[in-house]
């Protein structure tokens, strides 16, 4: 038989049980966008995730500051923020559980100050079997009023003793007069991912890692999301919690200053200091070359004591970054001098050949406070 | 190529839209490769559908200096042979019909032989496909449904160039061990 009669016969099977008009797009596009929604808590906050992995070996040694599950523990200190905040005994102890389908949500921590709103939580199942993570999804996080809190993201410290350990994290900056302490209510529900080696899977992504957060374990842990995946829960709730927690202010400061440096004027526009995080509001206009279409700047800010410590920034309302910095408590408690410097603007192209374009600084915006 | 690599780069820059043209520009031969390594068709419909899905999570590791196509292509088939091996039986799902359809190929009418060949073997070459090992029927796939080379098809299945081609020689040789009879019968008929 030559090749290439075995050839045409191949694809005359192929052909005839497999039609030409066969499109599996619209259910790739579906599944890609439930994936989405999965992990959009995780990826939301993508580079607090990165940030806190990096630090977190600066606070290899700490206290345990409550009784707190080790896992949830592990999950706060890869945030910095939340970490000195709960060494500080800043945070609220909890400990309101929820079950559902043998799956129990036991909600142990919260903290709130006048930028975020953080909340801890482990998960845990009856059933006996292992598991890989348990993945927050479809979070909602609202006062007494009703008024929502945007989720800004999430950090995992994956499960140990078949108990997963979890932060959430929400914008709390809209508050313009936080109160004293808020009556909050949180809605989620979970998707367990079951534990089961595949010796034959390819070292792939855990969810931890499609986070951007450092991998608990990367043997034979694949995480296609595929219905018919062995390891996947169908996801369980809602779990709802109703708590109290109190609200340690922030210190907001209008600076409205515009630096012009090469032709490109930056504002500072203000800068909200808080116990978990401090955050700077700062605008650029698009950029005007065509080519280098996407701009991203490089910042940083240098404390009271002279140290400078990198942010990480999100866009909102099209020229407006909100940077996102962790200053330790002791500047945060005792401010006086502050820098914000933009050290360089990056164009990126669009299309090949991927090009950059840096454009150097510094704008350079120092301010005080009382 | 190049709208390949400019989709590629897209779905690297988390542009959805990539996706959609890699999946227009891959999926028939990727789905009609695959059901002829698990003869059936909504398992390779799966198959390459968690397959594009894993190509959208796992993108940023793909090396872009790569083709896309074998890349893709090795990872379908690879997971055909994963479910095949699992499914353990080498007994065919279901008998494609071997009818009309074929009536557009380029077959010489006036070959009587490649006449007989070709109406009534594509379903006994379906039947051997079937009883053939799963690494032999993905290798043959590979040959001479996806035109790789030898050589390329060590490198893709990671496996010896030594074992590819004992591989298709033993493949080849069930095809032609079962199709003697046929061809005996139509040789008995002429004379």
């Amino acid at each position: 038989m030559t090749k290439l009669s075995t050839q045409q016969k191949l694809h005359a099977i192929a052909k005839k049980a497999i039609p030409d008009d066969t499109d599996l797009w619209s259910n790739i596009e579906r599944q890609v966008s439930k994936t989405e929604t999965s992990s959009k808590i995780w990826r939301l906050n993508r580079r607090l995730g990165w940030v806190a992995a990096a630090v977190v070996i600066l606070f290899s040694v700490s206290l345990v500051a409550y009784a707190l599950d080790n896992i949830l523990q592990k999950a706060i200190e890869m945030d910095p923020g939340l970490h000195q905040v709960n060494l500080a005994e800043m945070g609220t102890e909890l400990d309101l559980s929820d079950t559902i389908d043998g799956y129990t949500v036991n909600l142990q921590w919260a903290y709130a100050d006048g930028n975020r709103i953080a909340v801890g939580f482990t998960v845990t199942s009856s059933d006996g079997q292992e598991y890989a993570n348990f993945t927050p999804l479809e979070v909602a996080l609202i006062d007494e009023r009703g008024d929502g809190f945007t989720s800004i993201g999430g950090i995992g410290a994956g499960v140990e003793n078949d108990v997963g350990g979890y932060v959430l994290n929400f914008d709390a900056r809209h508050i313009a007069d936080p109160p004293e302490a808020l009556q909050l209510r949180l809605k989620m529900t979970i998707e367990p991912i079951r534990l089961i080696e595949d010796e034959d899977a390819e070292p792939t992504l855990s969810p931890h890692e499609q986070a951007g957060i450092e991998p608990q374990d990367t043997t034979a842990m694949a995480d296609v999301i595929d219905e018919n995946d062995p390891r996947l829960v169908d996801p369980i709730g809602s779990f709802i919690f109703e708590f109290n927690v109190p609200v340690h202010a922030a210190q907001t400061y209008s600076v409205n200053e515009t630096q012009t440096v090469e032709d490109i004027p930056i504002t500072l526009t203000n800068i909200r200091v808080a116990p978990s995080m401090t955050t700077a509001t700062f605008c650029i206009p698009p950029s005007n070359d065509t080519d280098y279409p996407e701009q991203i700047p490089i910042i940083r800010l240098e404390t009271p004591n002279g140290e400078a410590i990198g942010g990480w920034g999100e866009l909102f309302e099209d020229e407006c970054i909100v940077a996102s910095f962790v200053p330790t408590l002791d500047d945060v408690e005792s401010p006086q001098d502050w820098v914000f410097i933009v050290d360089e603007v990056v164009g990126f192209q669009e299309i090949e050949p991927y090009g950059q374009e840096r454009i150097a600084g510094p704008w350079v915006f120092e301010f005080s406070t009382p | 190529m190049q709208e390949e690599l400019k989709a590629i780069k897209q779905l690297q820059s988390g542009d959805i839209g990539g996706l959609e043209v890699l999946v227009r520009q891959h999926q028939l031969e990727a789905i009609r490769a695959v059901y002829l390594i698990t003869q059936d068709r909504a398992q390779a419909e799966d198959i390459v559908q968690a397959a594009f899905i894993r190509v959208y999570e796992r993108i940023g590791q793909f090396d872009s200096s790569r083709p896309f196509r074998a890349w893709f292509l090795k990872s379908v088939i690879n997971d055909a042979l994963k479910v095949v091996t699992r499914r353990k039986d080498h007994q065919p799902i279901e008998n494609v019909d071997t009818g009309e359809q074929h009536s557009g190929l380029p077959i010489q009418a006036d070959d009587p032989a490649t006449l007989i060949e070709h109406a009534q073997t594509s379903e006994e070459v379906w039947t051997i496909l079937s009883d053939l090992p799963p690494e032999q029927r993905a290798t043959i796939v590979m040959r001479y449904y996806l035109d790789f080379s030898q050589a390329e098809i060590a490198d893709e299945l990671k496996i010896p160039l030594g074992t590819v081609k004992w591989r298709l020689h033993a493949a080849r040789r069930s095809l032609k061990t079962a199709l003697a009879p046929l061809w005996n019968t139509y040789k008995t008929k002429e004379g």
